[in-house]
């Protein structure tokens, strides 16, 4: 059986998921996660983290198991992080600083003018030789 | 349904084909059209070319031919070891590889040996990883070489060395260039060694975190040493090296090598710059090696590989997943999760518990200037074994047949299936889940176990995806006394803050309407508006393009109007039929590539559960 305690947290024993894979946990008030290689106690890298009044294991495996107050729930990471490739001719000259709001809405007067000018735009060219779309404008 | 032809981007009759989804060990022989689902079964005897997540290892003892395990795209397999399973002894492509191990015969771990075991163990002879494009993470490198023969975009972060006679060198001087185009991130002195042989030379690539021995032997060419890789003199002397530019960090370090005598380490073109990782990259620490518009590794010219940065990852603007995202714009919205979704410290998550509900998840939006920037690729290394939790990231219903189980005496027609149960086929049980290929005509089963089935596997390419929604520009605006729609999604870009259920919405920071009877308030302005971007019933409905999870995003338009495959799915980037020649049924040496160039931009992961 695998136990773990998290003393300041809880007071009680609760069982640990048994698809753990620690052997024998123990954890401290440090929040340390400890394992024992048969004759001491060594810290682990892997940390409980209490988040929000939450108590998270992280195990070596990447999952999360998230104490209920009765029971271990078992988080599987789908995403750690996500960025967005820029294209290659992003504008360098002005180190981009993104998010940024730009063009905005553009309003036409349809009932004083009937020649409506569009405002200038520029098609680039993306990374891989592709060819991108124009702009899209809509009407309020 | 039938079962869709199995389509792979990568096609070499000379290799094996597995597939950890929907191949079969028992059913398959290992081509493409009916490939294996383990390394193991697969052998020893012929490259291979995978998709899926792998738990189980194969080593080839040492015995290297130039042999390759090679996942059908970067992204498409993950090999995670679980500090149990090795693939020591391949040359690798296109692979994502965590948590290797080592072999208790004193080498293993990721990389190979050059041409026959007569030369394992000689440093010479250390072939490395051997390939591209190639993650290693939190793994030992076989006989601790870091790059090798004909290493190219390959990222290592924190590994280590197989034995304690072969900390990590930086490339072998036996092959030129070592490394080249690479990424190499977090290894500390105690973990470090010079070269393992010769004067190697490294190319185009980044080190960060990573603390350097400046009395090597190697030849650093056009390369990136981040503010916090420490430099030694042997592994114990660190020197101290001061700066606010690359050229006084350089000549500081230079000064320091100096003072301590000779060395045959060479810096051509190289940066030092006063960036740390996390000044550099997006967050190097959660695997998210591509580079912050603003890094010094982002160069104006293009290099040799016809590429303006250094590294194996291009520049890239992060989207944080944060535990309490309020008042950040440009965000994951957890207040948008709907189902088995959760953010838990810092990660997008499937409760296991809550999985069979399938589940949603949305990001904010992303504003852009389309004149500035677009948006190329999207970075996010794959997790987790989706099929080992029988989920995928997918809003499709047709990964597998649920609705028409096959019942024992039914005749089968012929396709893959997956075993709901147990059942007897041919004389052999086989287990719940168990994929079957039935190949022959008017054959029936069984069922060992009462009320066992066969569900048939529609659509055995699913991808894992996230998903892409696009607006040009506001169509419409609401105020504080209009009504919202449930799941519509709204932009505040007033010049006030403004309040949706008690939570502050910043300005530029976007939100999902929980229901229809709640409205929103502002405080400094009753008649401030905020933009409509996504609610049905005032602007017209975006569709969700699927993109692929880790690599180059593309949709394909005809006249400005989205292209569906014969399925009515987008072709996109996320659509394998966009990435396969039309001799295999695919579309990509017809399509026409679109990027993200839209002012409005939207994220989101979609969870469909396909257990029993």
């Amino acid at each position: 059986m695998l136990y773990a305690t998290v003393a300041g947290v809880f007071d009680s024993v609760s069982a640990m998921p048994a698809n753990a894979n620690y052997g024998v946990c123990y954890c401290t008030a440090d929040y340390g996660l400890y394992t024992y290689n048969g004759t001491e106690w060594v810290l682990d890298s892997y940390l409980y983290e209490p988040i929000g009044g939450e108590v998270i294991l992280a195990t070596r495996q990447g999952c999360y198991y998230r104490y209920d107050s009765s029971d271990w729930q078992k988080m599987i990471p789908v995403m750690e992080s996500m960025a967005l490739g820029l294209s290659d001719n992003f504008n360098f000259a002005d180190n981009v600083v993104l998010p940024s709001i730009s063009l905005g809405t553009y309003h036409f007067d349809f009932s004083s003018d009937t020649s409506i000018v569009m405002p200038s735009m520029s098609l680039q060219k993306g990374m891989g030789g592709s060819k991108t779309d124009v702009i899209g404008f809509g009407m309020e | 349904m039938a079962t869709r032809a199995r389509r792979w981007r990568t096609i070499n009759s000379t290799c094996n084909y597995v597939d950890g989804d929907f191949g079969s060990d028992t059913f398959g022989n290992g081509s493409a059209s009916t490939p294996y689902r383990t390394f193991a079964k697969a052998g020893t005897s012929k490259s291979i070319i995978c998709r899926g997540h792998f738990s189980g290892g194969l080593n080839r003892n040492g015995y290297s031919a130039g042999l390759f395990i090679q996942g059908d795209y970067f992204g498409a397999a993950v090999f995670d070891g679980n500090f149990s399973q090795t693939l020591y002894g391949w040359r690798l492509a296109n692979m994502i590889v965590k948590n290797d191990f080592v072999l208790p015969l004193g080498y293993g771990g990721v990389g190979c040996p050059h041409n026959n075991s007569n030369t394992v163990g000689n440093a010479q002879y250390v072939y490395g990883v051997a390939g591209s494009r190639v993650l290693i993470h939190n793994s030992p490198l076989y006989m601790g070489c870091v790059g090798g023969w004909s290493c190219k975009w390959n990222i290592y972060s924190k590994v280590y060395p197989a034995i304690a006679g072969y900390k990590v060198g930086i490339g072998n001087g036996n092959y030129t260039p070592s490394l080249e185009q690479s990424t190499v991130y977090g290894i500390p002195i105690e973990n470090r060694r010079t070269a393992i042989y010769g004067s190697p030379k490294i190319l185009h690539t980044l080190f960060a975190k990573v603390d350097m021995i400046a009395n090597d032997t190697t030849k650093f060419e056009d390369c990136l040493f981040a503010a916090d890789c420490d430099w030694y003199w042997g592994t114990t002397q660190k020197l101290t090296v001061t700066g606010e530019t690359s050229e006084e960090r350089q000549a500081s370090l230079l000064a320091a090598i100096a003072a301590k005598g000779t060395t045959s380490v060479t810096f051509t073109n190289c940066i030092f710059s006063p960036q740390t990782s996390d000044e550099l990259m997006n967050d190097p620490e959660h695997l998210d090696f591509t580079l912050r518009p603003d890094s010094d590794a982002i160069r104006p010219l293009l290099n040799a590989n016809g590429v303006n940065y250094i590294g194996a990852m291009p520049p890239a603007v992060r989207l944080p997943i944060l535990d309490d995202s309020t008042g950040v714009a440009g965000t994951w919205d957890e207040r948008s999760i709907d189902g088995c979704f959760e953010v838990v410290n810092g990660n997008i998550c499937l409760n296991y518990a809550e999985i069979a509900n399938g589940g949603k998840i949305m990001s904010k939006i992303v504003q852009i200037n389309p004149q500035q920037v677009q948006y190329n690729g999207i970075w996010s290394v794959p997790m987790l074994p989706y099929q080992q939790n029988d989920v995928h990231l997918t809003s499709l219903d047709t990964l597998l047949d649920k609705n028409n189980p096959i019942a024992e005496g039914v005749v089968i027609p012929t396709g893959w299936y997956r075993v709901h149960g147990r059942v007897v086929y041919n004389g052999t049980t086989y287990n719940d889940k168990t994929i079957i290929y039935v190949t022959a005509a008017n054959t029936t089963f069984t069922a060992a176990d009462e009320g066992s089935t066969l569900l048939q596997v529609v659509e055995p390419n699913q991808l894992d995806c996230v998903y892409c929604r696009c607006r040009a520009t506001v169509y419409a605006r609401v105020g504080v006394a209009d009504d919202l729609q449930t799941g519509g999604v709204y932009l505040n870009d007033g010049e006030y803050p403004i309040t949706y259920r008690n939570r502050t919405i910043a300005v530029g920071e976007s939100f999902v309407a929980m229901n229809a009877s709640d409205k929103f308030t502002c405080a400094d302005d009753s008649s401030q508006t905020i933009a409509v971007m996504f609610d049905d019933t005032r602007v017209p409905s975006a569709e969700w393009i699927p993109a692929q999870l880790f690599g180059e995003y593309f949709v394909s338009k005809a006249s400005g109007t989205i292209e569906h495959d014969q399925f009515g799915v987008p072709i996109s980037s996320g659509n394998y039929l966009a990435n396969v020649p039309s001799s295999n049924g695919g579309f990509s040496d017809r399509l026409k590539k679109n990027i993200i160039n839209q002012q409005y931009v939207q994220f989101a992961l979609f969870a469909k559960y396909y257990g029993d």
